[in-house]
């Protein structure tokens, strides 16, 4: 069986609401908590080295994967699991020096993200070039 | 409906907001365990001992603020720091509410009051910061990147009682409507705060000062 007849024709949303649930109320708290003040920006080296792009910002990166799965409660496509597995694997490395006036846990959330797209066998390629 | 917004809505308004508050307080002690503190030393870490403001301390105190966000933002945290202050000191300290708070319950800050021309003075700052939130928001590509409708809604939100307050009290326009949109608004974000983004008023000070990360400003004796 090839890998695109194996993959099912939408992502198990029953699997993705259990890992919003079991994080539900940090994850709720650092949605609805952060202030979109866009102070984490110069902390995250990758900003600072990537032309200071918007999409590189922590919060930019947390809000656009773990926001749009929380928004659409789940329901979501495999393109939208393409644009999230870019953001959380390409976009960070996980070094948690990204800082948050507010206390916000941004790379437990990023590693959420990444768990949750393990768990629907969207991995990172790690042979890609560039 | 002068007096019902006045009176009972305020009061349930009120009433919402310590509420909401505690139960913000409460559910974040409920949701976190007390954490042996790691007793590592972190880059941008207060020690447990005083910090000596003495010759000897300055160039690591300022080398520390010059990585921290007040030297990598110095206006934005200036400007915040400022407004946040003012918030809270400007409805405290006016003449006007310290009046109403003395006919109410016959307590005042009297004679402790900001005069007519500070009061102006102070609204006029805050009513500078939150347009530098504004054009922040709207001008700068990473900020603007984020924002929503809900950001710049709640930005205006904040203006409102500012605006229609110094309006009324300076005779502009019809002071009965003014102060009904002045209480109104007062209302509004009294109720939304615990709930909404202004929860970040509350949240500031739980997470900075009680979870344990690089950038706690105390001991982080607690952990999600």
């Amino acid at each position: 069986m090839t890998e695109a007849e194996a993959k099912p024709e939408a992502p198990d949303r029953k699997k993705i609401l259990e890992f919003l649930s079991a994080h539900k109320t940090k994850m709720k708290l650092s949605l609805n908590v952060c202030a979109h003040c866009g102070l984490c920006a110069e902390s995250c080296f990758i900003y600072m080295t990537r032309g200071k792009k918007p999409e590189y910002m922590p919060s930019h990166k947390m809000i656009n994967s773990l926001g749009k799965l929380y928004k659409k409660n789940g329901k979501v496509s495999w393109e939208t699991f393409e644009e999230i597995k870019e953001i959380v694997w390409k976009r960070c490395v996980l070094c948690t020096r990204c800082y948050c006036p507010l206390g916000i846990d941004i790379p437990e959330m990023i590693a959420l993200v990444r768990s949750i797209c393990r768990s629907q066998n969207v991995l990172p390629d790690f042979d890609e070039e560039g | 409906m002068y007096e019902f917004i006045r009176g009972p809505m305020a009061w349930a308004c009120f009433s919402i907001f310590i509420l909401g508050m505690i139960f913000q307080a409460v559910r974040f002690f409920v949701l976190t365990k007390r954490v042996q503190p790691a007793g590592l030393p972190l880059p941008l870490r207060y020690e447990r001992k005083k910090i000596e403001l003495s010759r000897a301390s300055l160039p690591s105190l300022a080398a520390k603020l010059r990585v921290s966000v007040a030297g990598v933002n110095p206006l934005m945290t200036f400007v915040t720091v400022v407004f946040h202050f003012s918030i809270i000191l400007l409805p405290v300290f006016l003449m006007e509410h310290n009046m109403l708070f003395d006919v109410l319950w016959g307590i005042s800050l009297c004679p402790c009051v900001f005069s007519e021309s500070s009061a102006d003075f102070l609204t006029g700052v805050i009513l500078a910061c939150i347009l530098f939130f504004l054009f922040r928001r709207i001008f700068i590509s990473r900020v603007r990147s984020i924002s929503t409708f809900y950001d710049y809604f709640i930005i205006l939100l904040t203006a409102v009682p500012f605006v229609t307050g110094f309006l009324a009290v300076h005779g502009f326009f019809e002071y009965r409507s003014l102060i009904i949109m002045h209480v109104m608004s007062v209302n509004l974000i009294m109720v939304s705060l615990p709930f909404a983004k202004f929860v970040h008023s509350i949240f500031f000070f739980l997470n900075r000062f009680f979870i344990g990360s690089e950038y706690s400003l105390s001991t982080g004796s607690r952990s999600w």
